[in-house]
């Protein structure tokens, strides 16, 4: 794959990916963008011998993937934990009852594992079918649904809380 | 809570990204950054040359066959030459009398020793004349 058509295939699937890794990090806009520069980086690499243009979204949300759970493998033998906090300066909400309807969402979110953050961030808010998640995160597609039911009953408990 | 409620409240709050532009700026930047690097391990740089690594049995190779040709050399330059012709084929030029020359302890009087001079004398007589 030249560099041209990288660049336009990544143009396009630019706000996707950040808004993803974005909403993975509990807003940690900072870690997000380090993830998303190391990941595409890692991706231009491999293009050299990547051709599946047809594939290309799934493929780079695989790579993705890969080194958000690094970092977060990482950030837990350092004892780093999120900042739910941050999650306020994700968007700008203006009435106060939004604000609070929005964190609510992205600590109950928080309290996901990665894998499990990884399948509901992809399905709910990236409207990816599962046979895509299933390519994306390397898994089973039986994987892929236990991964979005316990999301979904976790979330579903902690919202209506 | 449904899917679509779920799905619903997800898309109402998506975090918003607005600095796409600048963001990619930096990538570009960075893919310059790669693409040099690249270039200059394609083109056999220092580095390329300090990461190549050399065989043993090629480095030792030149040395090997220096001094083995140094030995051969010493060999043919020293060894002591024959004092007799070792070639299959050789016919010697001398009478057939000095390859069968008797000894000193053949000989049991003077006149023993008189007539042997004689005798080859007019061998080696007989053999300058055939020269």
């Amino acid at each position: 794959m030249t560099r041209e058509i990288f660049t336009q295939l990544v143009h396009k699937e630019l706000p996707g990916l950040r808004r993803f890794l974005l909403a993975a990090c509990s807003g940690n806009g900072d870690e997000a963008d380090d993830i998303a520069q190391e990941a595409l980086m890692k991706a231009y690499v491999a293009s050299r011998s990547f051709d599946d243009e047809a594939g290309f979204s799934a493929w780079l949300y695989r790579i993705a993937c890969n080194t958000l759970i690094d970092h977060q493998r990482k950030q837990t033998v350092r004892g780093i934990t999120l900042d739910i906090g941050k999650a306020h300066e994700m968007a700008a909400v203006s009435c106060s009852d939004d604000s609070f309807a929005y964190q609510e969402l992205y600590r109950a979110i928080d309290g996901l594992n990665v894998s499990e953050r990884t399948a509901v961030l992809l399905f709910y808010m990236e409207d990816r079918p599962i046979k895509e998640i299933t390519a994306i995160m390397n898994v089973a597609e039986g994987t892929v649904k236990a991964y979005l039911s316990r999301g979904r009953e976790h979330l579903r408990t902690k919202l209506s809380k | 809570m449904k899917d679509q409620e779920l799905r619903d409240k997800f898309h109402a709050y998506r975090p918003q990204i607005d600095d796409n532009d600048a963001f990619m700026d930096k990538l570009m930047a960075q893919m310059d950054a790669e693409d040099a690097r690249q270039q200059t391990l394609d083109l056999g740089s220092p580095v390329r040359q300090e990461a190549r690594i050399v065989p043993l049995y090629r480095r030792v190779l030149p040395w090997v066959a220096g001094i083995a040709a140094a030995a051969v050399v010493a060999v043919l330059l020293l060894k002591e030459p024959t004092t007799h012709p070792t070639e299959t084929g050789y016919e010697s030029r001398l009478p057939e009398y000095y390859h069968n020359a008797p000894s000193p302890s053949d000989f049991s009087s003077y006149e023993d020793v008189v007539n042997e001079i004689e005798q080859s004398g007019w061998q080696l007589e007989k053999a300058i004349a055939q020269l």
